[in-house]
């Protein structure tokens, strides 16, 4: 993968995550559930500024950004907490795994990066139920 | 895990090659990486290569953890179900990278003596000070995986940061059992 490809990918993760973490928002009661509702939040902000760092990124080596999907499918039906915070737990690994393949194909500023990136995603998926794994964002290990 | 001619072996066979293939000095890097990156010539590879340094210098913090983990396990027997996770972890990063870069492994990290690895007498001060170990050797994977010249050996170093930041945070989060030292 060419660190063009593998940004353009990070972002396509980036939009995906976006869509999902606003569903999800919309999906969890801020005063039954305010810490899940805080985590999503929090997620959602996070997952955005990713979005635009990594635009950011492709344009300085004159790239064409991808565009977001019109929808995106969710990782299950997400209508109850516990399924929110399964689908938000399951978001954050496969950023994980686009993230670490990043990291593997940039280099300096944009491997520095995609690596925070991955280990605020394995940390974050705890947040939401995620078991710790010896190699985060690595599946075939 | 499964035996031969799994995915999981294969891909893990890919890795040793990509990062033994640094070790033994062929120039080739596995994956593409932005020409101007690390700054380091192919030129110099009859010198010690960045990434046998690297590996050297992460299975010996990695296999440090390791010792500090089972020495509380021995003064701290209770705390085997909350150190299982990192102790697991930490195991499979050191035969990782012994598996991956031989070389880096010569002089091997021994083990350090038991009774050479400090302990405190308190169960949870011992556990607070595995999650501050955590911490430091997240920050050395990460600055390892910033160095490492392999693009494949990156996402690996990356990937064993993230696990150490996981474990400090699970383990800050642990109840640790009540009761005194062995």
């Amino acid at each position: 993968m060419t660190p063009e490809e593998a940004l353009q990918t990070t972002l396509a993760g980036e939009h995906a995550a976006v869509y999902v973490y606003g569903v999800l928002g919309g999906r969890v009661s801020a005063s039954a559930q305010p810490d899940l509702a805080a985590a999503l939040r929090t997620a959602y902000d996070l997952h955005r500024g990713r979005r635009d760092q990594v635009i950011a990124m492709l344009r300085a080596v004159d790239a064409t950004p991808v565009g977001s999907e019109v929808s995106y499918e969710l990782p299950n039906p997400a209508r109850t907490p516990q399924q929110c915070r399964r689908a938000a737990a399951e978001i954050e690994e496969r950023c994980a795994e686009v993230y670490a393949a990043a990291v593997g194909s940039t280099a300096r500023a944009n491997r520095q990066w995609a690596i925070d990136a991955l280990t605020d995603a394995a940390v974050r998926g705890l947040t939401f139920g995620a078991e710790p794994a010896p190699f985060p964002g690595v599946p075939e290990l | 895990m499964n035996v031969p001619h799994s995915p999981a072996l294969s891909r893990r066979a890919a890795l040793v090659a990509a990062v033994g293939t640094v070790a033994v000095g062929t120039a080739c890097t596995p994956d593409p990486v932005d020409p101007e990156a690390g700054g380091r010539s192919r030129e110099r590879a009859a010198e010690p290569l960045p990434d046998v340094t690297l590996a050297a210098t992460v299975v010996t913090d990695e296999q440090e953890l390791l010792d500090l983990i089972d020495a509380t396990l021995a003064r701290h027997p209770r705390l085997e179900r909350v150190l299982a996770d990192a102790r697991a972890a930490h195991a499979a990063h050191v035969t990782l990278l012994e598996d991956a870069a031989p070389e880096s492994a010569s002089p091997s990290p021994a083990p350090t003596a038991p009774g050479r690895v400090r302990v405190p007498d308190d169960a949870a001060r011992a556990v607070r000070a595995i999650a501050r170990r955590e911490d430091e050797l997240a920050l050395v994977d990460k600055r390892s995986a910033f160095a490492a010249e392999s693009g494949a050996f990156a996402r690996v170093l990356a990937s064993m940061a993230s696990s150490a930041a996981q474990q400090a945070v699970v383990l800050r989060a642990a109840t640790v059992p009540a009761g005194g030292a062995r």
